[in-house]
Parts: structure tokens; C-alpha cells; sequence
């Protein structure tokens, strides 16, 4: 791993000013005609029923408005405009061919329901996507194919619909679980704040990419190692883009490294917190996210009935534990943070319910709790609030 | 060493390399982005790992005739073409025989005949790669006296890449890593490496000449029993007459061109099992049958099969009421195969394991004399070809990857065009025609194909057919129903666990 020596810390300040940024951006693409008729907040929940659940939410109380087929979806994404609902269907074959689909539908402005613009092959070979990220901008879908090995990159028509893939990248690599790690696996992408890099975890090969976006292309500028047998997974980048956050599922440990999102350098590791229990057993479900404010971390293992909260220190980008938050008989499988930083979501993949947790908008803290949904095998969350 | 010859789209050379000769796939937004051409194993090896390095989808290319997209569908990806790769001679063969994937099957036919006085049981198609024909088992004008390709190939050397990511060449054989040389053994090409050799112990002997002769039937005074009963005339010797070992060296081929084109005819090749011509008993016995159908004596094929050409006219001569032409065999064999034929094409397949039912045979008639508005179905043929013989030595079955072993024809469904508008109809009636021809003595689950029972031995992966995708059975099509595609399979994961290499109909382990 390389040592940043040009990361700067990142500040309250800088976080707000590029916040700022990003709701300018957002309302560049965003029409006076297609403004919202009226401020309704709605929930989009991918059910593993194979089905995409829309519910309307008032004053926390989630009432099911529609429900629309789609084939096995595992990662719902929202365009910034929120005009458009991207959704991965892990899925091995397309029409006789192996690939995994992705789904764009449109968000009627006045009620949230979904009607479906279009399905897009991946390329051959990338089945099972499981997880996918869209640009700053809004122009580039990045898919992961953990069954195939393939990064794809889609651009983003101005109607919402994905074209053809304009980069195909296979990956090659393996890890030393003779079962879970026998080929790559990509997990999970992100793209960094100015949408000049794409950043992803490879549970198969135990490695940690960073992707270069030229001309609509993937190029992959580094590819640090994470450790013989970590199986990286679940990966977030802080707000400020100065820290990446990654779970190394097969070891059972949480780990932090430094970012600098202008060389597009993933540095030194920062922190590595190991857990008891699962290290070098089977494949569990570990979920994060980080609150908008930046100042905390979320963490959930599906072995763990708990919500687990961790303290970001501004300057270092390390975490400590804060809190923990009982989620009684749960299997928590992902978490989803409101983009208002007022509530998170906890999905139970196993049995079935979602759990909204209170927070502090400021602080991240969370507060109390209350299940707001029954959805069979939730896989994946998003929020329309504008 | 020096490096492979590097095609990207700025060359003036690269619009004519990214295509595939099948122009249905000439789709430039599915074109790859580089064509390495090499010339060594070495070069193929840098290039290859060059290629997976940078996170790119190789796919091989070795003479391009894949009927298939398997290689030109290749979005931004690179083709590695072993065209060039064609040395035959190598320091520490000792005594074997190479063939390099680059060669053509008649560069292969003059090689090994000027050098060594042998040949190998392949295809008929001069310009067609070694590379993609012998890894699908590579089957010919010879296979019912010879057998396949791959039951005398003796070793392989292929390029894989391992499960990180790296590049090795090996040398495997029935002694080193058995598995993967039993999968190259027929088990199609683009699915487990990149052979950049094959060799061989021994070969058989080229025969020393040969006897071709053509039969043409009129469609226009065509009836259906007629029709039928040419049909059934053909396969009735192959499920009979032909599993006597003596008529092993005669080869035909009944090309059911459809009515428009005027004629459809019977081609064959015969030599006795020596090689020799000396007792044409078998060959005449044969024409016989079908003396009661008022033949008309075609001094070529009829069908358009340019697998026997008329070489040599001062070369006729007349045995019985036969006009027959007596060739050496390498003027039988190089002349006149070669060939080029690039425009639109479609093709499906099957092997029988039985003559001809009525019913069948008045399904062919059916849509060989039908015609659809619109639609010319000119160059659409459904064409026969004996087989069995040498091939159907059962125990070859288990030690090469081709499990088809018990089947007395084998049918290719061709369609040769020129306008993309043509597209629909013509594929539309072929598709009607085999999914018509194969409902009728399958169980109703595997309608439309001819899958594996007592009248049917599946597919032929060298003359792969994406509509059979549409069937979650298709690896059984191809490979059958018993235990090798799962062994190949087994084999995938092994040697390609990341499936680097990967097409519409490759291996999916």
C-alpha cells in the first residue's frame, strides 16, 4: 500500500461547501417543470421475492403503494435528481445468456410510484451483479458482477436510460478459501466525490481497486492488497472523501484507509479493528454506512443483533465505538441512512422487517428505534425526499 | 522477443481483422478493441497476459470461420489471432507431428502429406484454422475410414491462466494433467486456454487416390414419394451396408438444397480401406440404390458441396453406368476447397442415430418445397453427411471430450446470403423447418431439438446454433447427457477458474 503523503484532513467547513456543491449539481439537472408538486418523502425497497416494494412515508408511518416486478434485485440506486430508480438483478442468465441485468424505472414526481424505462444486458460473463454506483453527476452506472468477475460502466441517457456498456473490465484473481474465494468476486463501488475515480472491494481476490474514469473508460490506477484470507465486502467512502471504510468480511474485521481524492491514491491503512467469532469462516452478511455529517459510522454483522456505532475523529478519519443499538430477534443484513441524517434503516433480510432508528442530524447519534415495515428478504433501500 | 503485431482501430488493417467472415456479425459496437496478431507461443503468451493484465476479454481466433459470434462479439475487449502462428516444426518433438492453430486445414493436408505421407480425418475446408477445428474434434471427408481429429491427438500445449491471473504455458497429454488434454479433446474451442499445439504420435496414411461421384435429382419433376424415398434410400445404407467396415472408406454427403435452387444432389468419395481403388464394389452398390429415382449424372455437386471437386476431367472414367473421376488424393482433397465464401450465414445441426422416419423425411420435403412470400430461400441447404464408421469406437468416448459415438449421419442446416433485410425470413423459415423436424420423436420437453435419445445424438459444437440458448438443456445438445459436461465443468473451474476465457456457448462451470 502506498503512504499518502498529499491527503489533506478533511474540516467541517470543506464538508459543507462541497455539500453545497452537490445540491447545486443536483438542481442543474433538474428543471423548474420537474420540480416535485408537493415535498413527499418515499421508500424503495428491493424485495429478494423478486419484486421492488414502494411505500409513501408520513411522519414515519410507511404505507405500501405499489409493488413492481423485478427479476431478483439485490441494490436499488436513486439518480440525483431523484427522477430515476436503478436497480442490479443478480441474476446468471439474460435470455439464454449468461449476464446480469440492470433496471431503470421512472419516478412519477407526484405520488413515487415506478414505471419501468428499460432492462440492459451486462456483458457477457458478468452474472449476479450484486452491487452498482452512479457518478456525481448522475451520467455513469458502475455495476459489480460478483458472479462473473466484470466490472461494467453504463453511461446515463438524459432520460434516465442506460446504454450500452462503455467499459468492460474482467477481473482475475483468487483468495485462500478454497470455496468462497476460488475466482474474483467484485463486492461493492464507490465512486469518490468528484467522480474522477471509482473505488471497489473484491471479496474473491482479497484486493482493493482503485478505477481511473477516462473517456466513459475504467482504467484501474492501483490494486492494494487487503490481506491473505480478508475478503473485503461492504465499503463506504466518508463524506469529505478522505477515508475509506471497508469490511473485511471473511476475517471479521472493520478497517479504515486514507483517500485522496484528487490523485485518486488509496493509502496506508489508518485502522484495523478485528471482531471474535467468524474469522476465516463462511461468508456472512456485514453491512455499513456513514452518516452525512460525517462524525459516524454504522456497522451491522447479520451474526449480531445489534446496530453498532462508531465515532469518526475529524482529523484522522479513525473510528471508536460510541454506541450500540439492540435490534431484538433481527438479522441485520444492510443499512441505509436517510440523506437527511435524521434516521437510519435497518433491513432484516432473514426475517423480514425494516427498522427505522432515530439519529441526531448533527451529531449521527442514534436514538430510539421502531420497525416501520414487513418486506419479504429486503435487500436494498433507497429515499426519495425531493 | 519480439512482440505480437498490435491492430487497433486507427490501422487501416483493423477494419478488415475485427470482422467476423459470417457478416451477421459485423456489428462495430460489438467489436473488440485490438487484435493481437502472434506469431509464436511466446508472443501469444506476452500478448495474453498483456490482455489480462489490463482487465481485457480475450478472445482466439485461429482460421475465423466460427459460424458463432464467439469471437468477434468481443466489446472492447482483444482478439489474440494465431493465424500467423503456423511453425510445424519444433526443437524436442522428436518424433511427432505438429500442427500449429494457425495453419489451415489445407496447409495442414500439404504439410504432413509432402513430409510424412500421413493426414489427419479433418474438415474439407481449405482455409478453415486447426485451432478452432480440432479442439471441437475436427471431423471430415476421412472420419468414417480414420475416426476424429482428437482420437490420435496425442498431446497439447496450451496457454492458461490461473486463478491469479497468470499466464502458463503447459504440455499435457493422457500422463500430465489428463483432464484438460481429455477437454481439448473436442470439448470446443474458447473455453479453457489458448493450444498453441497440437501433436500427434502417429497419423494414418494419406490414401493413395480416390473415386468421387455426383448424383443430381430434378426438383422440378420432384414428387414427395420420390423425395422420400431418395431420403430414406441414403440413410438406409448408413444405418445398414455402412457399419461394414469395408464400405468405411466411402464418404457422401446428400445436399437438400430447398426446391428454388433447382436441383439437389449426392456427392461421395470412396477408397477402399488400403487407400486404394481397386475394388469399387462398395461405391457402386451404393449409386445403385438410387438408380429407380432417375438420377441425372452431375459432372460436380449439385448441392454446391465444394467438398468434391472435379479436379482433373481427363481423370473420368466409366465403371458400370458410373462416370467417376479417380483422383491422387491430395488433388481430391486440396483442389478446389478452398474455397472463400463470406456473406450472411446461418447454420444448425444433428446427428442421427437411425435412417430417416417417413415422417421426417416428408417434414423435409414440406419445407424444402415451400415457399414464403418475400423470402428467397436460394442457398439453403439441409446437407447429410455419413458418418459412424471409425468414429463410433465407443471407447473413445471416454477419453476425448466428442461423445457423439453412435450415429450413422450427421446433418448441417445451412443458409448462405447477402442482405441483412433478408435476415428475418430466411432465419425464420430455418427456424420453422428444425423446430418442426425435431418435434416429432423427442419427448415433448426437448421439442424443437434433437436431443439425445434412440433416434437422436445431440449437436455438433463446431457448428454451434445460439438459438439452442433457448433452452436451459443446451450443454446436453452439445455434450450429451451423461457425465461430461459436468467433467468439463470440473475442468473449467480447475484451469479457468475466473472464466477468462468466455463466450455465448462456452463452459459454464
Amino acid at each position: 500500500m502506498q503512504s499518502d503523503t498529499r491527503s489533506r484532513r478533511w474540516t467541517r467547513r470543506e464538508f459543507v461547501r462541497g455539500a453545497a456543491g452537490m445540491v447545486a449539481l443536483q438542481q442543474l439537472h433538474q428543471s423548474p417543470a420537474e420540480v416535485p408538486l408537493q415535498r413527499s418523502a418515499f421508500a424503495y425497497v428491493a424485495s429478494g421475492e423478486g419484486s421492488l416494494h414502494v411505500f409513501s412515508l408520513r411522519d414515519e408511518v410507511w404505507s405500501r403503494i405499489q409493488r413492481v416486478p423485478s427479476r431478483a434485485p439485490a441494490c436499488i440506486l436513486l439518480s440525483p435528481a431523484q427522477r430515476t430508480l436503478y436497480v442490479a438483478n443478480e441474476v446468471e442468465v439474460h435470455e439464454g445468456l449468461p449476464r446480469g441485468t440492470v433496471e431503470a424505472f421512472n419516478i412519477d414526481p407526484r405520488d413515487g410510484r415506478l414505471t419501468l424505462l428499460g432492462r440492459q444486458p451486462l456483458s457477457l460473463s458478468a452474472t449476479c451483479p450484486r452491487h452498482m454506483a452512479l457518478s456525481p453527476d448522475g451520467r455513469l452506472l458502475a455495476v459489480a458482477a460478483y458472479g462473473g468477475g466484470l466490472y461494467n460502466l453504463f453511461p446515463i441517457a438524459e432520460d434516465g436510460s442506460v446504454g450500452h456498456p462503455s467499459s468492460i473490465y474482467k477481473e482475475a484473481g483468487c483468495g485462500r478459501h478454497a470455496q468462497l474465494q476460488a475466482s474474483a468476486h467484485p463486492h461493492t463501488l464507490v465512486f469518490d466525490a468528484n467522480g474522477r475515480h471509482l473505488l471497489s472491494s473484491d471479496f474473491g481476490s482479497d484486493r482493493l481497486s482503485v478505477f481511473a474514469v477516462e473517456d466513459v473508460r475504467l482504467r484501474r490506477t492501483m490494486q492494494p492488497f487487503a490481506g491473505e484470507g480478508s475478503g473485503p465486502g461492504a465499503c463506504a467512502l466518508h463524506p469529505a472523501g478522505t477515508t475509506f471504510y471497508a469490511w473485511h468480511e471473511l476475517e471479521n474485521t472493520l478497517a479504515c484507509y486514507r483517500y485522496d481524492g484528487s490523485s485518486g491514491i488509496l493509502g496506508e491503512r489508518i485502522q484495523r479493528l478485528s471482531f471474535p467469532g467468524s474469522a476465516g469462516g463462511a461468508h456472512s452478511t456485514k453491512a455499513l454506512a456513514l452518516h452525512p455529517s460525517g462524525r459516524m459510522l454504522y456497522t451491522t454483522q447479520a451474526t449480531r443483533n445489534q446496530l453498532s456505532a462508531w465515532r469518526i475523529d475529524a482529523e484522522s478519519g479513525s473510528f471508536s465505538h460510541a454506541q450500540n443499538v439492540l435490534l431484538r430477534e433481527a438479522t441485520p443484513t444492510q443499512i441505509t441512512v436517510a440523506p437527511d441524517g435524521k434516521n437510519l434503516y435497518v433491513l432484516d433480510g432473514v426475517r423480514g422487517s425494516i427498522c427505522s432508528v432515530t439519529v441526531d442530524p448533527s451529531t449521527g447519534q442514534p436514538g430510539r428505534k421502531a420497525k416501520v415495515a414487513l418486506v419479504h428478504e429486503p435487500r436494498s433501500l433507497v429515499l426519495k425526499t425531493i | 522477443m519480439s512482440m505480437a503485431i498490435k491492430i487497433v482501430p486507427t490501422d487501416a488493417r483493423y477494419a478488415m481483422l475485427r470482422r467476423s467472415r459470417n457478416l451477421r456479425w459485423d456489428n462495430k459496437a460489438e467489436a473488440a478493441a485490438e487484435i493481437e496478431m502472434c506469431e509464436t507461443a511466446e508472443q501469444a503468451a506476452e500478448a495474453l497476459q498483456r490482455i489480462v493484465s489490463a482487465g481485457l476479454r480475450p478472445t482466439i481466433r485461429s482460421g475465423g470461420h466460427c459460424y458463432e459470434d464467439f469471437v468477434v462479439n468481443n466489446p472492447g475487449g482483444a482478439i489474440l489471432d494465431l493465424s500467423l502462428l503456423t511453425n510445424v516444426a519444433q526443437a524436442g518433438d522428436g518424433e511427432r507431428y505438429r500442427i500449429s492453430p494457425g495453419q489451415q486445414l489445407g496447409e495442414v493436408y500439404l504439410d504432413l502429406y509432402k513430409r510424412h505421407g500421413v493426414t489427419i480425418p479433418a474438415g474439407s475446408c481449405y482455409s478453415v484454422g486447426a485451432g478452432g477445428h480440432i479442439t471441437g474434434a475436427g471431423y471430415g471427408v476421412l472420419s468414417r475410414l480414420h475416426g476424429l481429429t482428437v482420437d490420435w491427438l496425442s498431446a497439447v500445449e496450451i496457454l492458461t491462466v490461473d486463478s491469479k491471473g497468470h499466464v502458463a504455458l503447459r504440455r499435457v497429454d493422457k500422463d500430465h494433467e489428463p483432464d484438460l488434454f481429455r477437454a481439448c479433446r473436442g470439448g470446443g474451442g474458447g473455453n479453457f486456454g489458448v493450444v498453441t499445439g497440437f501433436l500427434f504420435d502417429r497419423l494414418p496414411v494419406a490414401p493413395f487416390e480416390v473415386t468421387n461421384a455426383h448424383l443430381s435429382f430434378d426438383w422440378t419433376t420432384m414428387t414427395e414419394d420420390n423425395f422420400t424415398a431418395i431420403v430414406m434410400a441414403f440413410g438406409d445404407y448408413w444405418a445398414k451396408r455402412g457399419r461394414d467396415a469395408e464400405t468405411w472408406g466411402l464418404f457422401a454427403a446428400l445436399g437438400l438444397s430447398h426446391a428454388s435452387s433447382g436441383r439437389f444432389g449426392i456427392s461421395l468419395q470412396f477408397c477402399n480401406p488400403d487407400g486404394r481403388c481397386d475394388d469399387l464394389k462398395p461405391m457402386e452398390e451404393f449409386l445403385d440404390r438410387f438408380q429407380e429415382f432417375g438420377p441425372l449424372e452431375a459432372a460436380s455437386s449439385a448441392s454446391g458441396d465444394k467438398r468434391f471437386p472435379s479436379r482433373n476431367p481427363a481423370a473420368r472414367e466409366r465403371v458400370g453406368q458410373y462416370n467417376i473421376e479417380r483422383l491422387l488424393w491430395l488433388d481430391a482433397t486440396i483442389g478446389g476447397s478452398g474455397t472463400e465464401q463470406s456473406g450472411r450465414a446461418a447454420y444448425k445441426s444433428s446427428y442421427m442415430k437411425q435412417n430417416f422416419t417417413l415422417a421426417e423425411a416428408k417434414c423435409a420435403y414440406k419445407h424444402l418445397t415451400r415457399t414464403v412470400p418475400g423470402v428467397n430461400l436460394r442457398g439453403s441447404v439441409m446437407a447429410v453427411d455419413s458418418y459412424g464408421g471409425a468414429v463410433n469406437a465407443k471407447e473413445l468416448a471416454e477419453v476425448t471430450s466428442a461423445c457423439q459415438r453412435s450415429s450413422i449421419m450427421k446433418l448441417q442446416f445451412q443458409q448462405y446470403w447477402d442482405h441483412a433485410e433478408e435476415d428475418a425470413g430466411r432465419l425464420q423459415w430455418m427456424r420453422e423447418f428444425y423446430t418442426d423436424l425435431y418435434s416429432q420423436q423427442v419427448e415433448p420437453r426437448y421439442a424443437g431439438t434433437p436431443y439425445p435419445n434412440e433416434y437422436y445424438e445431440g449437436c455438433y459444437i463446431n457448428y454451434p446454433d445460439g438459438d439452442m440458448l433457448q433452452y436451459a438443456f443446451w450443454p446436453q445438445l452439445y455434450w450429451g447427457e451423461q457425465d461430461l459436461y459436468p467433467f468439463l465443468q470440473g475442468v473449467k473451474r480447475r484451469y479457468d477458474s475466473n472464466n477468462i476465457f468466455h463466450h455465448k456457448m462456452s463452459i459454464r462451470a
